[in-house]
């Protein structure tokens, strides 16, 4: 037994690390801009200065960077540091990790449009409500940004990796650790599936519950967008899909360990007072006026496993369990990303402790040295605001240059459903469930890309096109629940309840059979509305 | 900034913390530690009145119709033809009836799912429309090339 809790729980241990690696190598290289390029003076402009409009505009530069709320941490440290707002720090910490513009585009295909759009102005007023409550019970004054060290050219870049892979083997390195253990500790305690049946739509309980378990949570935006989807889809609560949005995504233990270190116990308690009364409040108001039309509730929802133990109690615990459940959930993107980050972290260890002196020199090196190498030409001296702007609306469109990249055109998704959707079928046919169950995942995950791919190249989306994605995957997900119970009854007919399992087995194969025939009918409606 | 004053950053802050979050998880795992067997033990429960295809949709509108007017339904009825209002562009988009002639049906279902859940007007007021709705649902399902087809539903 505890050997299934302690591996569990290292195991949603390190799928967090997995899927926060990419956000928070961003992350970290937003925090190396804001120092060594934007400086002082440019982050605080950026965030709307000292007065209210930093609150709206912290939470929209938040919406636009494609951070996590693991990936943020660096940014607050060094916005802290800088003597921004406190307000707009929180604003900026709850909304950079809500959305980003992958997960609204992909949180548009979950639900109406309006729910989700809804949910983002959401998070607008309550930021807002607590930047105001926060700059209130903490004390702040603007410094004095005159006397910054300024460094150009090589130097410069090498600085900024230096202070990537220092924050990384430091505050930030513990601070991921404080709020992966969140996820320890759930997928430790909470047993295999237990949070199916936790929020469901007519549960007065729900949201509050929701919130509650939200807390310890880490969450990257796209699980977040992908959960909201699977609770609309099963008609769970709304509310509750509120909660997880704001508390679940927006903080972890990282981020509230570090506002109360920063600011002290007190002050954090009253701000997370505030924001979990207004989250809760809004989610209640909400619970039932969102409820999804024609949606039949479904009385369960996968949506939560993930923060459950991966392994069922009594199972036996081996290396090779551990290693390939842990490789069958990790991909490619976030493989790379933990390789980058390992790599960095052990040259940070080298920084930190080897080559400090040597770092602190160079920092120290007066502007005169760099411009003394000036050329004419196209080698100019720029300065560091003209730098780190360039960097930021990069970055934005970076991300803007990854929304076509991760939703592909039409042609090329329908290429790819026809694959995973031959793997589903011949695997249904020939009986071999696993194949089934492994494809089905992915083809849903296609029909999601091939929504937004298709809305983001025509700027449309028609309602038949809209309901062909959500007829193929209500019918992926009973083939799902078919194969489920095809597989109990194969195995219950070896056993005293034969006949019975026998009758049940026949039924659930017919079942698959009409299902297969189904989904075969729907892909040639999707190929013909999506060309 | 030296090392040992950056790593103070993230010392414990207070005891308390540890308890807060201990106590938060078990309140929270207290209410919840029933090990599912599995991931899908609980199904999708078709809900008894789903219809088979469009004229059955058409036929259990009618039908919800008919009692609503003798004044023999009940606050069930009502939300049973909701459902089947809104239910009914599902059904007739799992067949092969072209998107040209599935989205008057789209729409028409769109406006009277909002009056019926607005109740801005009566259900009096929308007896045309929905009477007219019956009428697109059973013309388009004999539009079909194989209408009498319909699909087995689990029990």
């Amino acid at each position: 037994m505890m050997d299934v809790m302690l591996a569990g729980g290292l195991m949603r241990f390190v799928q967090g690390l997995a899927s926060a690696a990419p956000t928070m190598i961003v992350g970290l290289f937003i925090a190396g801009l804001l120092r060594y390029y934007l400086g002082t003076a440019g982050t605080i402009r950026l965030f709307g200065g000292n007065g209210l409009r930093s609150l709206p505009q912290s939470w929209l530069i938040g919406m636009l960077l494609p951070v996590c709320s693991i990936g943020v941490i660096p940014i607050l440290r060094e916005m802290r540091r800088m003597g921004i707002r406190p307000g707009a720090i929180t604003a900026f910490a709850l909304s950079a990790p809500l959305f980003n513009p992958l997960s609204l585009l992909y949180g548009l295909t979950l639900s109406r449009p309006y729910v989700i759009v809804g949910f983002a102005l959401a998070s607008l007023g309550v930021v807002t409500a607590l930047g105001i409550v926060w700059d209130r019970v903490t004390s702040w004054k603007p410094i004095d940004t005159s006397a910054e060290p300024e460094v150009i050219g090589l130097r410069r870049i090498a600085l900024t990796f230096f202070y990537m892979a220092r924050e990384l083997c430091g505050p930030t390195g513990g601070l991921t650790v404080i709020a992966l253990s969140g996820l320890f500790l759930l997928g430790s305690l909470l047993p295999h599936g237990s949070l199916q049946s936790s929020v469901e739509q007519l549960d007065p309980f729900a949201p509050l519950k929701m919130a509650v378990v939200a807390i310890p949570i880490y969450a990257p935006p796209m699980l977040t967008m992908s959960q909201l989807g699977m609770m609309f889809a099963h008609g769970n609560s709304p509310g509750a899909a509120f909660c997880l949005l704001l508390l679940g995504t927006g903080v972890n233990l990282g981020t509230l360990w570090w506002i109360a270190r920063s600011y002290g116990v007190k002050p954090t308690l009253i701000w997370f007072g505030v924001l979990f009364t207004v989250v809760v409040g809004f989610a209640y108001a909400v619970d039932r006026p969102l409820i999804p039309p024609g949606v039949e509730p479904a009385g369960h929802t996968h949506a939560f496993d993930v923060y459950t133990n991966p392994l069922h109690s009594g199972q036996a615990v081996t290396a090779t369990i551990v290693v390939s459940k842990l490789a069958e959930s990790i991909g490619l993107v976030e493989r790379i990303g933990v390789g980058v980050l390992l790599s960095l972290a052990i040259f940070g260890c080298l920084v930190r402790f080897r080559l400090h002196q040597w770092i602190e020199r160079l920092q120290a090196e007066k502007i005169e040295a760099s411009k003394a190498t000036e050329q004419s030409g196209w080698n100019r001296p720029v300065s560091p605001r003209a730098v780190g702007i360039t960097c930021l609306a990069g970055l934005v469109a970076f991300s803007v240059i990854a929304c076509y990249a991760y939703y592909p055109p039409p042609g090329e998704v329908l290429e790819e459903m026809r694959l995973a959707r031959t793997e589903v079928l011949s695997g249904a046919i020939s009986r071999d469930y696993q194949r089934v169950l492994h494809w089905i995942p992915i083809l849903e995950e296609w029909s999601r890309k091939l929504e937004v791919g298709y809305a983001l190249r025509y700027f449309d989306l028609r309602p038949y096109q809209q309901m062909q994605a959500h007829l193929l995957r209500k019918k992926l997900e009973l083939l799902e629940h078919a194969i489920e119970h095809a597989s109990q009854a194969n195995q219950q007919t070896k056993g005293i309840t034969a006949s019975k399992s026998e009758i049940d087995l026949d039924q659930e194969l017919r079942e698959i059979d009409q299902l297969r025939s189904e989904i075969s009918s729907n892909a040639q409606r999707i190929a013909r509305v999506f060309h | 900034m030296s090392q040992s004053q950056t790593m103070s950053k993230i010392a414990f802050p207070h005891n308390c913390w540890w308890a807060a979050i201990l106590v938060l998880t078990v309140a929270f795992s207290w209410g919840c530690v029933a090990e599912k067997e599995s991931l899908h033990e609980m199904d999708h429960a078709l809900p008894p009145h789903w219809p088979l295809n469009m004229e059955d949709a058409a036929q259990k509108i009618q039908q919800r119709l008919g009692l609503i007017e003798i004044k023999e339904s009940l606050a069930t009825t009502r939300e049973e033809l909701s459902d089947l209002i809104v239910w009914a562009p599902e059904v007739a988009a799992d067949t092969d009836l072209p998107e040209l002639e599935w989205m008057p049906i789209y729409e028409l279902s769109e406006t009277l799912r909002h009056h019926l859940s607005a109740k801005d007007i009566s259900l009096d007021d929308c007896r045309d429309d929905i009477e007219r709705f019956i009428v697109l649902l059973r013309e388009s399902h004999a539009k079909l090339p194989n209408p009498n087809s319909a699909k087995e539903v689990k029990p």
